[in-house]
C-alpha cells in the first residue's frame, strides 16, 4: 500500500516536471518565433525540423542558424573586433560568439545538436587510438590527422 | 592539415592568442574555452583532452593553464567540397533527420528510421476563434486537426504511433507556436 502511494507520488513528480519542461519550451519558442518575426523571418522555425532556426536557400535547403554562426566565426577578425571594442578580450569575444552558437541550436525536441555532431567522432576506437598517440608524443608539436 | 584545406587563417593565432589570456594563476583564457569530454572521464589517458571549437572546427587539447603548456592533439577539420557544399551531406542529413523525430541509429553508420511529420495548415477562422476569441471548443478541435494529422504521418510510414504523452507533448507544441504566431500577426498585420 505504501509502496503504490510511494510510486504514485513519484508519477505525479514526473509528470508535473514534464509539464515544467514543455512550459519551459514553449515559452522560449514563442520568444524565438517573436524574434524571427521582428527580424523579418528570414530566419524560419518550422515544426518539421523540431523548431530549430533555420535560413532557407534558393534551393530550398534549410541551412542551420547555427552552422552560419560557425561560418561567421571561421570569417570574423578578431583583431578587427577588438579594436571596436579594446577592453575585451580575445575569449571574450569567442564567448560571445559561441553564446550566440548555443542558441541557435534551440529546438524543441531537446537534442543536443553538438552531442549528436560530435559523438560518432569522439567513440569512435580509431579517433580515441589516435588521440592516445598524440598524448603520448609529448615530445613533438604536431597536428595529428584523421588519415 | 588546415593549410591543405585552404582554411588555416588565423586559428593557429586565435589559439596561442586565448593561451595568452591565461596565467599560471589566473583562468581567463583558453582554460575558459576549453570543454572536458563527459564520456572520456572514466579514461585515464583521455581526461586530459578538452576540445575547442573555432569556426567549424573541432581542436582537441591537451593541457592546463597552471602547467603554463597546451599541446593541440587532435583537429576535426569541417571539409566543403570545390562548389562550398558539405563534404558529407550525409552528416547535416542525420541532424535533420533526428530534428524529425526518430532518433535511433543516426551517428553509427545505419541508416535511420525517419518520419517527417507534417506541415499543418490549419483553418485560419478556426485559429481566430480559439486564440482570438479564446473559443475552448476551437481550440479542442485544432488539437484534434493536429493529431489526426501526426497520426496518420506515422501510419503512412507503418511506423508505431508514439505513446500518449510524447503526442501530447508534439500537439502541444504545435499549437503553442500556432498561438504565437497569431498573437505576432495581430500584433503586426502587415
Amino acid at each position: 500500500m505504501a509502496d503504490e502511494t510511494s510510486k504514485r507520488q513519484e508519477a505525479a513528480v514526473v509528470q508535473e516536471e514534464r509539464q515544467l519542461a514543455t512550459q519551459q519550451i514553449t515559452a522560449t519558442l514563442a520568444v524565438y518565433v517573436q524574434v524571427g518575426h521582428a527580424t523579418g523571418s528570414a530566419v524560419v522555425l518550422d515544426a518539421q525540423h523540431s523548431y530549430l532556426p533555420v535560413l532557407i536557400g534558393s534551393d530550398q535547403r534549410p541551412i542551420p542558424l547555427y552552422d552560419f554562426v560557425e561560418a561567421l566565426d571561421s570569417i570574423v577578425d578578431y583583431s578587427a573586433l577588438q579594436s571596436e571594442f579594446p577592453n575585451l578580450s580575445f575569449t571574450q569575444i569567442a564567448g560571445a560568439i559561441a553564446f550566440l552558437r548555443k542558441l541557435a541550436h534551440f529546438n524543441t525536441r531537446g537534442l543536443d545538436i553538438d552531442q549528436l555532431e560530435d559523438e560518432a567522432l569522439e567513440q569512435s576506437a580509431e579517433f580515441q587510438e589516435a588521440l592516445r598517440r598524440a598524448i603520448a608524443d609529448q615530445g613533438a608539436a604536431r597536428v595529428l590527422t584523421p588519415q | 592539415m588546415l593549410k591543405q584545406s585552404g582554411d588555416d587563417k588565423d586559428y593557429i593565432a586565435r589559439l596561442v592568442q586565448h593561451a595568452l589570456e591565461d596565467s599560471v594563476t589566473k583562468a581567463a583564457g583558453l582554460h575558459q574555452l576549453l570543454e572536458p569530454l563527459l564520456s572520456w572521464q572514466h579514461d585515464p589517458e583521455l581526461r586530459r583532452v578538452r576540445k575547442v571549437l573555432i569556426g567549424r572546427h573541432r581542436f582537441y587539447i591537451t593541457g592546463q593553464h597552471t602547467e603554463c603548456s597546451y599541446t593541440v592533439c587532435y583537429v576535426k577539420i569541417h571539409k566543403r567540397d570545390e562548389e562550398n557544399r558539405e563534404e558529407d551531406p550525409r552528416f547535416q542529413s542525420q541532424i535533420f533527420a533526428a530534428l524529425q523525430g526518430k532518433v535511433t541509429h543516426e551517428l553509427t553508420g545505419q541508416s535511420p528510421e525517419v518520419i517527417t511529420l507534417p506541415v499543418i495548415v490549419l483553418p485560419s477562422e478556426l485559429v481566430t476563434q480559439a486564440f482570438g476569441q479564446a473559443d475552448g471548443g476551437a481550440r479542442r478541435t485544432l488539437e484534434q486537426i493536429i493529431r489526426g494529422e501526426i497520426v496518420t504521418a506515422y501510419q503512412a510510414n507503418s511506423q508505431p504511433i508514439p505513446d500518449a504523452r510524447e503526442l501530447e507533448r508534439e500537439i502541444h507544441i504545435r499549437l503553442k507556436a500556432e498561438e504565437a504566431r497569431y498573437y505576432e500577426a495581430q500584433a503586426s498585420p502587415d
